[in-house]
């Protein structure tokens, strides 16, 4: 029951999402968090999972970092949500986040029980404004 | 010449390794296949002592604990214990389809093995460790009907099991107040419940040799069980739920059964059973855990209650499963092949899963319902 990412699956949705093999940054910005990433709009998105594997039916955390291509403002807030959209159903846990500095989050409480194919979702805030990133996550 | 053979031995095992599907006399499995076989094992698996229960795998307290089980001590009418629902030699559960105690109850008896295994406790997860969940039939008014005063008094004045009490937790009845003596009772009882494991099945020797590729020690197992394991592994998705050595992902799932309870009104399942969690003085996250770090209360201070938890009850485990008939939460299915029966001709209508969902009526043959059962059997 290992958690996996190959180079094809981490697929493409309706954003840009790469699987980024070196510290990434807006300008220089962002942390050394070098898992996984999405774009949407002005933000980029960067997230490590904590354990590094996800196993089906364990928790696991996620470190989070947030910063922006354009300038826009950095987020104030993020919610954190997976579902499984084949089987209509999410996670039995609703994982609590915690802001850490501006742009930065860690998330805890989160626990995938099945294998398969699963959304995961950020929602990001900044005042009025919300940014929805996602991927898909295969576990087997 | 000893080079020579050990050379042509190493390609052997080579060709050997690269071959896709594992042959077990008639039925072969794919790669894909086996490595979900064996995701089921190994069996027994390590497993921890309980770091909220600071009597967990003490000698003392499972003796204690087994005294109290088969005592009808916890009862406040006396005539009622643990084994009346969990009987040891029936798989600790009582073959009934509805428990009863002091009056009729609305669920089925759990048999209670492997327990260490569990993040939930009862059909509905009303509690997160062992001994909450152990506290709880003390205390219904249904079951054995009694209360802290009563079983703290009793305890306090019976010799044999006073003694029990400080030897397990090296300090009198007399020292703790009503409430705390309840919580020890029950810690006592679920060391004792945590030392009942089921024992290593024909399955278990077969994925074990499907592990090490040891073709010969694979073929003991019968072709209808392993045609049944491809169902279940396969078309069936059942491994989606039951998952693992344990054959539960020990979550929560809506199976299409009725949920008006045979008493009257609507059971909650899951939805109810997290009502009663947040209620609990006897929680992970409550004074009477003794784990300082408390390591395992990340379940509970994240469980979400949604209108899906409405009607879930908890996965079972699927080990021992022949011996504990009858099936479901309410006890429903009096039978093995009527479990496959029912997930064979779902009624997708009463699942209402709001379009998505992940059970879907299977509409297997008599023989491979008969084939998915030869598995179970063997489990």
């Amino acid at each position: 029951m290992r958690f996996y990412v190959p180079f094809l699956a981490f697929v493409f949705l309706a954003f840009s999402s790469e699987q980024v093999k070196s510290a990434s940054s807006c300008d220089g910005a962002m942390s050394d968090l070098v898992e996984h990433q999405i774009e949407q709009g002005s933000y980029r998105l960067i997230f490590q999972t904590q354990p590094k594997k996800i196993t089906v039916g364990k928790f696991f955390s996620l470190r989070v970092d947030v910063c922006s291509k354009d300038g826009s403002p950095l987020p104030d807030g993020l919610k954190i949500d997976a579902t499984m959209p084949m089987h209509g159903h999410g996670m039995n846990y609703r994982p609590s986040v915690q802001q850490l500095a501006p742009g930065k989050f860690k998330a805890k409480g989160l626990m995938m029980h099945m294998a398969g194919s699963w959304l995961l979702r950020f929602d990001i805030r900044q005042g009025d404004k919300a940014t929805r990133m996602q991927t898909k996550l295969i576990l087997k | 010449m000893r080079l020579a053979v050990n050379g042509l031995l190493t390609s052997l095992l080579c060709v050997s390794a690269a071959i896709p599907t594992f042959a077990a006399d008639n039925v072969t499995f794919s790669d894909d296949e086996r490595t979900s076989i064996i995701s089921h094992g190994p069996w027994p698996p390590k497993v921890s002592l309980d770091p909220s229960n600071r009597v967990s795998g003490n000698k003392s307290a499972i003796a204690f604990g087994r005294e109290l089980f088969r005592s009808r001590f916890l009862s406040a009418s006396r005539q009622h214990s643990c084994i009346t629902c969990h009987k040891p030699n029936a798989a600790y559960a009582d073959g009934l389809a509805l428990s009863s105690g002091v009056t009729k109850v609305d669920r089925n008896t759990i048999s209670l093995a492997n327990l260490r295994l569990n993040r939930w406790y009862g059909w509905d997860g009303g509690s997160d460790n062992l001994w909450a969940q152990s506290i709880r039939p003390i205390l219904d008014a249904r079951e054995l009907n009694a209360t802290p005063a009563l079983i703290a008094k009793r305890l306090r004045n019976d010799p044999p099991f006073s003694r029990g009490y400080q030897s397990s937790f090296k300090t009198s009845p007399n020292a703790h107040d009503d409430e705390q003596v309840l919580v020890n009772v029950g810690k006592a009882l679920a060391a004792y419940q945590e030392t009942v494991v089921t024992p290593r099945t024909i399955f278990d020797d077969f994925r074990d040799a499907l592990a090490r590729k040891e073709t010969k020690q694979a073929k003991p197992y019968p072709e209808t069980a392993k045609r049944g394991l491809k169902i279940f592994i396969g078309k069936g998705k059942c491994g989606l739920c039951h998952q693992g050595p344990n054959f539960t992902n020990g979550e929560f799932d809506n199976a299409g059964v009725r949920y008006f309870k045979p008493s009257g009104g609507i059971d909650k399942g899951r939805f109810g059973g997290i009502q009663k969690l947040k209620k609990s003085p006897y929680t992970l996250l409550g004074r009477f855990n003794d784990d300082p770090k408390n390591s395992l209360g990340v379940a509970t201070r994240h469980v979400a209650r949604s209108h899906q938890s409405w009607g879930q009850f908890r996965v079972p485990s699927l080990r021992n499963v022949l011996r504990t008939a009858p099936y479901m939460h309410d006890g429903s299915l009096a039978i093995l092949k009527d479990v496959v029966q029912h997930y064979s001709t779902l009624n997708e209508e009463r699942l209402h899963l709001d379009g998505g969902g992940l059970l879907r009526r299977l509409d297997l043959t008599d023989i491979e319902i008969d084939e998915l059962v030869a598995f179970l059997e063997t489990l």
